[in-house]
């Protein structure tokens, strides 16, 4: 009985102290690699701007007419990426561009 | 066994008619191949640029010959004719085949003629038979090898050592067509001695090794 | 005009019966339909003005070929005719499944490209138009060979997309990407175009760079790259100004404020190398360092900007107009940016089953026929007019036609026009044997034969070549003659009649001779016929037809007598 339980506790113990030491040591262990997985974006960002922003330039349109416009779309669409759908709604003015009736 | 090879060499002495119609049926066979050859390989050697005129020649012959081969007419009437000529020798081996062992068969007997083409008559039918199921035989394993065969054509075209895994498939192919073929002939033995094709084949079979030697010793 | 049509592209993706999956096998160049990628677009609703609903005047029209379980073309008959002039305005709602990518469009992974994702209406020819005298819609299915046609026009498209994922469209943005709702709503708007793609990923980095020259008042080329290529960004940049600057200056000024180029990833390969007016797609992205078909595609999609964006041809009847021309500007600018020469003499030899070129995409046989002829042998036929115009006027005559034509339906008539008005003179032959027809060019040395004339110390011999043209016309063959002693002669046969036959008398015997040495008939696709030997050493010829022979014999004697 008493050896038994001893074992157990003992055992409980030791896992215990494992546990801390291993936690201590990650944590706290000077090597440079443990440190990045944690902080990896604090060090690499100043280092190189690859990481571009997302640049929206916006214009505006000109006047200028270059094309004879037979059509205009205006469409407003919704994308579904789970189920791979595109829900639209779309009004569309056709100019006939000939003669016939 | 001495006494069989010499009974075999006199065999030939006496079957001299056979062998000379044999010898011309080949020659006339070889020449007609010599001059179809010639017909397709002098004019593409006639063709090939070297020393080239140009860097991009030799290249370019490669490659036209290579799209010939899967389009060409004319490639493929030459393989055409290739291929109608080797079947067509194939259905007129078996009334040899028949013509041959008869004039055998009445020397054995003691008869001295020209039994050829009383054999092709009499015994051609039955002997092409036996070819056929020879045939069938041979082509059976095709079944199961060409697949693989086709398998380390392909490989074999990225690095040529991979052609070597195909050699041991093509050796055992044609060492099952050997047996068959030594097997099949003792049968037709039997067939035209008229003793029974079970015994001859059987005979064969127990006397395989020295037929091995022999045919090792004629090779 | 009392019915309209429309084009429903995606439906050809609905099933193996529709007439695009027949036609290709479900395979477009190299990539393969994945399972389970089906796509489709369904027709919710359609209205007129008035809230009249059209969806029972609807039907599916296969004129092509009949396929009735095709449903990519669609007839929609109007209650009340238009007329020459007016306009018609219908609402439509429809929803599109997304195929997965193979053909162009749809998504892989994350990656959705949205190609031909609206209820197109069909180009609607008047007289005059490529040609024809009376007017009439243009109406064609979707086919495996085949690209798109369409009219010009204006697009305001509002897309709402997950907030974690970027846009790239055609046009520009008229506001900037507005959050609400937990999502991304972004306001595009594009005119003087005749389509609209987009394209969206939560992976894509973005960059941009202004861009102008003396030809291109101003640009924003807008990169969306994959991540894999996220390193490579200055290529892309340069390859495509450089295209927009001299394209501009070859073929006119950029009109557009944007150029967007997405390049898509690996498993979104089928979407890559294609083009849509201002937003072109890069081929995916796979190895981190690419040879020069990265700058290649990129160039060649901006020459579509032109040579489908600005001169509209009719990508199903006339496809050469925008493959053959974009390809030629192509190889003019590689050859100029990056110094890459295309191997012509190769890509002659391939073409083994030309066609012609003014023949409806589908009517091509194979997918490699289609690409052979429109791309390869189209830019063939314009190298070997600008050979024989010179470039400066080959440069005029490409002036000209993108001016004139610029936001325009050209036909090859109207090219053939203008080659003949900058020379002139009739092209007329040229074209029906290598544009209309189906011809190549052939130059073959048919034979040579040396007969000795004089013998001594002062030998003459007397060598026949016959030179002869099995394929198309020619202006200039050159001829090379060499002669045993290694003397060389150059001639040149004027091309006229079927064959010529060139006596040369010397010293020595001819050894070779060879038509074309240098590979400048840019047509000749049969290049072993062009050189020959006099003769050759007859031990050798012995030896070669000796040993064929054998192997042969030895191969039917294990099987026959």
């Amino acid at each position: 009985m008493a050896p038994a339980r001893a074992k157990i506790i003992f055992s409980f113990v030791l896992a215990l102290c494992l546990l801390i030491a291993g936690a201590w040591w990650l944590f706290f262990n000077p090597s440079a690699d443990f440190h990045s997985t944690f902080a990896p974006e604090k060090a690499k960002l100043p280092a190189s701007a690859s990481v571009p922003e997302q640049q929206e330039s916006v214009q505006e349109p000109t006047a200028e007419i270059l094309s004879k416009r037979i059509v205009e779309y205006h469409i407003d669409a919704k994308l579904d990426p789970t189920k791979r759908v595109i829900q639209a709604t779309q009004t569309l003015t056709w100019t006939h561009p000939g003669k016939k009736q | 066994m001495r006494t069989y090879i010499a009974n075999g060499w006199k065999s030939v002495k006496d079957q001299f008619y056979v062998i000379i119609i044999l010898f011309l049926y080949q020659l006339l066979w070889g020449y007609f191949l010599y001059r179809l050859v010639e017909s397709a390989v002098v004019p593409l050697l006639m063709r090939y640029p070297d020393p080239p005129p140009n860097q991009l020649s030799q290249a370019l012959y490669y490659i036209e010959a290579q799209m010939g081969l899967s389009e060409n007419s004319t490639v493929h009437a030459y393989l055409w004719i290739l291929l109608g000529i080797g079947v067509f020798r194939m259905l007129l081996t078996p009334f040899i085949q028949a013509g041959i062992l008869y004039g055998l068969q009445q020397e054995y007997k003691g008869l001295r003629g020209l039994f050829f083409f009383q054999g092709m008559r009499r015994y051609g039918k039955s002997i092409f038979i036996f070819h056929i199921v020879e045939w069938i035989l041979l082509a059976a394993p095709a079944y199961w090898l060409l697949p693989r065969l086709y398998h380390v054509l392909i490989s074999g075209l990225q690095s040529q050592l991979l052609f070597l895994n195909g050699v041991p498939y093509v050796v055992a192919w044609l060492l099952y067509g050997y047996i068959v073929h030594q097997l099949l002939l003792y049968m037709q033995f039997g067939k035209i001695s008229g003793s029974g094709m079970v015994s001859s084949l059987w005979i064969g079979i127990c006397n395989s090794l020295p037929i091995i030697g022999i045919s090792i010793c004629l090779e | 005009m009392n019915e309209l049509y429309f084009h429903l592209y995606p439906n050809a993706f609905a099933s193996m019966e529709t007439t695009f999956m027949k036609e290709s096998g479900g395979k477009l160049r190299n990539d393969s339909m994945p399972s389970n990628g089906y796509g489709s677009m369904t027709l919710k609703g359609m209205k007129t003005e008035n809230g009249l609903s059209l969806m029972n005047r609807l039907e599916y029209v296969q004129p092509d070929d009949g396929n009735i379980k095709d449903k990519t073309l669609m007839k929609v008959r109007l209650p009340r005719p238009v007329k020459g002039g007016e306009s018609i305005t219908l609402s439509m709602q429809y929803e599109v499944q997304l195929p997965k990518i193979f053909a162009r469009m749809g998504t892989a992974g994350n990656f959705v490209m949205a190609g031909q994702w609206f209820p197109k209406i069909s180009v609607y020819e008047p007289a005059n138009t490529r040609g024809r005298s009376t007017e009439g819609w243009n109406l064609h299915q979707y086919h495996g060979n085949s690209e798109f046609y369409a009219d010009f026009g204006i697009y305001s498209v509002r897309i709402h997309v997950p907030k974690n994922y970027t846009v790239a469209a055609t046009g520009f943005p008229v506001q900037p990407a507005q959050n609400k709702n937990g999502e991304k709503v972004y306001q595009f708007y594009a005119d003087d175009v005749h389509d609209f793609a987009w394209s969206a990923s939560p992976d894509f980095i973005v960059a941009e760079e202004p861009f102008s020259s003396a030809e291109v008042p101003g640009v924003r080329i807008k990169l969306y790259l994959d991540p894999a290529h996220k390193d490579l960004k200055e290529r892309y940049f340069y390859a495509a100004k450089a295209a927009l600057k001299y394209f501009s200056r070859w073929y006119g000024t950029y009109p557009y404020s944007t150029l967007s180029i997405v390049v898509p990833p690996e498993a979104g390969n089928g979407a890559g190398g294609m083009e849509y007016p201002t937003l072109v797609t890069a081929f995916g992205a796979k190895d981190e360092s690419p040879g020069y078909d990265l700058e290649r595609t990129v160039i060649h999609e901006i020459g579509h900007q032109y040579f489908y964006g600005m001169l509209a041809s009719n990508e199903f009847e006339e496809a050469w107009l925008d493959e053959g021309f974009t390809s030629y500007a192509e190889d003019k600018l590689m050859e100029q940016e990056y110094g890459v020469i295309p191997s012509l003499p190769v890509q002659s030899t391939l073409i083994s089953t030309p066609a012609p070129l003014t023949q409806d995409a589908w009517k091509y046989t194979l997918p490699n026929q289609y690409a052979l002829n429109v791309y390869y042998r189209g830019k063939m036929v314009l190298k070997t007019i600008e050979q024989s115009v010179g470039k400066s006027t080959m440069n005029k005559i490409m002036a000209r036609y993108t001016g004139k034509y610029r936001f325009g339906h050209p036909t090859t008539s109207d090219f053939q026009k203008i080659v003949e008005q900058a020379t002139g003179k009739s092209w007329k032959s040229y074209f029906d044997q290598y544009v209309y027809g189906e011809q190549m060019a052939d130059f073959a040395v048919d034979q040579i034969t040396v007969q000795k004339k004089k013998s001594g110390s002062n030998p003459l011999f007397e060598s026949a070549i016959t030179i002869s043209k099995n394929g198309g016309n020619y202006d200039k063959i050159p001829i090379l003659f060499t002669f045993k002693d290694g003397h060389k002669l150059k001639k040149i046969w004027d091309g006229s009649g079927k064959s010529a036959v060139f006596k040369l008398q010397y010293t020595s015997p001819l050894a070779w001779a060879m038509v074309d040495p240098s590979y400048n008939i840019v047509l000749d696709n049969k290049h072993m016929n062009n050189y020959l030997k006099a003769d050759m050493d007859k031990d050798v010829l012995f030896r070669w037809n000796e040993s064929i022979t054998k192997l042969i014999e030895t191969l039917l004697g294990s099987l026959s007598w």
